[in-house]
């Protein structure tokens, strides 16, 4: 009887099954990948925005805000590089240098791109009227693509205000 | 600035450094003309709303302070200076539950110090609380018995709850700050602005540390500092300002430098500078 049975049924349905169940895995495995790429690419959104809501809080100077902003950022996604350099230009602002130098110390650690940690170093020694001691290197300082240059043309002009007062200081 | 406005044509820093600029000089009521233009371009930058109602309390219209300075703590609850400066311009006008409500949540914050004790008394003594205006300033004055401002409140505060004795008392000791005071608003200009002796400066900063304002005290010595670091008073000043306001080393830093130079001295003088 089993003989009789049509030759098409039991194989064909044997690699049906089998076939089928390859192609399960196949899909589950495309679904975990589709999921996993969008779960990355929802995080990297999110992560963006978060900074971003975070620069334009430093761009106001709303500088109090940004730090409270960088901590829950800090709460969210865990200690970053950039989250620490966004710290020390918000301490920088606030003229706190010490908390801004421990700042790029941690961003440093944290992997941040070590010439944005320099380029902040250089905004905190210009704030002080120090790095701009020639036009090249104003110049380079203000066309740093490194932040946005309304910060690097503040820190140039809280520096040279604040050189040209010593100046007068000195002088009388 | 040319190459910013070059840069940025619409940007409004341009205006809000030629006010400040402006401010610098005094001249407030023009500064202020230049920052509503700035304003116009950008209404959120929180240092130009900041700047708006100083310069507001400054040309004597607190209604218009404000107004900016509550913006500013809208978006930046905890800036002590803007609470400071509402407070202060609430009070000015007789709003001084207002005042006292801005100012509560920092009061716990501040030590003695700050001169906030002496606003938040000046507050207290507006709403006629006067025992909580003599509680809240008792521990400043005990720690910088020279205050003028403190001596004044205080001997107020005593004669309207009837203890003439402390009225006395307190009154005494403003009647002697009243004479330095008086003698810091004249060296005030003449020593920060025209002299710039090291040492003339860190006079004055003890004088208004010790009679005027803690912070304002503070400022004046460091900057008496930055030019030269030998003077072994203004030290003692700093480290016994950091040691009440918890900088333990800060005030080590100072403490030390002071027992250096005065080593050095010979404990000759003070006051003053061991190289000039």
């Amino acid at each position: 009887m089993r003989n009789s049975l049509p030759d098409s049924l039991a194989p064909r349905g044997f690699r049906f099954t089998e076939m089928n169940s390859r192609a399960r895995i196949r899909t589950g495995v495309l679904l975990a990948i589709l999921i996993g790429l969008a779960i990355y690419a929802w995080r990297q959104d999110s992560w963006g925005r978060d900074l971003g809501k975070i620069e334009n809080w430093l761009a106001m100077r709303a500088d109090r805000r940004a730090l409270k902003e960088t901590l829950a950022l800090e709460q969210k996604w865990g200690r970053t590089g950039d989250g620490h350099v966004l710290a020390a230009r918000a301490m920088r602002h606030l003229e706190r240098d010490d908390s801004c130098r421990e700042e790029l110390n941690r961003a440093a650690v944290r992997g941040a791109s070590p010439a944005v940690i320099a380029h902040e170093s250089r905004l905190l020694a210009a704030q002080h009227g120090q790095a701009l001691s020639s036009p090249y290197e104003l110049d380079e300082i203000l066309a740093s693509p490194l932040a946005p240059f309304s910060e690097n043309a503040d820190a140039v002009m809280i520096g040279l205000i604040r050189e040209k007062e010593e100046v007068r200081s000195n002088s009388s | 600035m040319k190459l910013w406005s070059a840069q940025e044509p619409d940007t409004f820093w341009i205006d809000y450094y030629a006010g400040l600029i402006s401010s610098k000089t005094g001249d407030e009521a023009g500064a202020l003309a230049i920052y509503e233009k700035a304003y116009a371009i950008e209404p959120q930058f929180i240092p130009l709303l900041m700047e708006i109602g100083k310069n507001y309390w400054f040309v004597q219209a607190p209604e218009k302070a404000i107004e900016y300075l509550k913006r500013v703590i809208e978006v930046e609850p905890d800036y002590d200076e803007a609470n400071s400066a509402l407070s202060q311009s609430l009070a000015s006008i007789g709003r001084f539950e207002e005042a006292e409500a801005v100012m509560r949540p920092f009061i716990d914050l501040a030590d003695v110090c700050s001169d906030r004790a002496r606003q938040h008394g000046m507050v207290l003594i507006g709403l006629k609380r006067y025992q909580e205006a003599i509680n809240a300033m008792t521990p400043s004055v005990r720690a910088w018995p020279q205050d003028l401002e403190l001596n004044r409140q205080l001997s107020e505060c005593y004669q309207l709850i009837g203890d003439d004795k402390q009225a006395d008392l307190y009154s005494k000791a403003a009647e002697k700050g009243a004479v330095i005071v008086e003698s810091i608003s004249i060296r005030r200009n003449r020593d920060l602005k025209e002299s710039k002796q090291a040492t003339a400066i860190a006079e004055l900063g003890h004088d208004i540390m010790y009679f005027v304002s803690r912070v304002e005290g503070r400022d004046i010595l460091e900057n008496a500092l930055a030019i030269n670091d030998r003077i072994p008073q203004a030290h003692r000043d700093l480290a016994t300002y950091y040691l009440l306001t918890g900088l333990q080393e800060r005030a080590s830093f100072h403490q030390l430098k002071a027992l250096e130079l005065e080593n050095e001295n010979g404990n000759s003088s003070v006051l003053r500078a061991t190289d000039e």
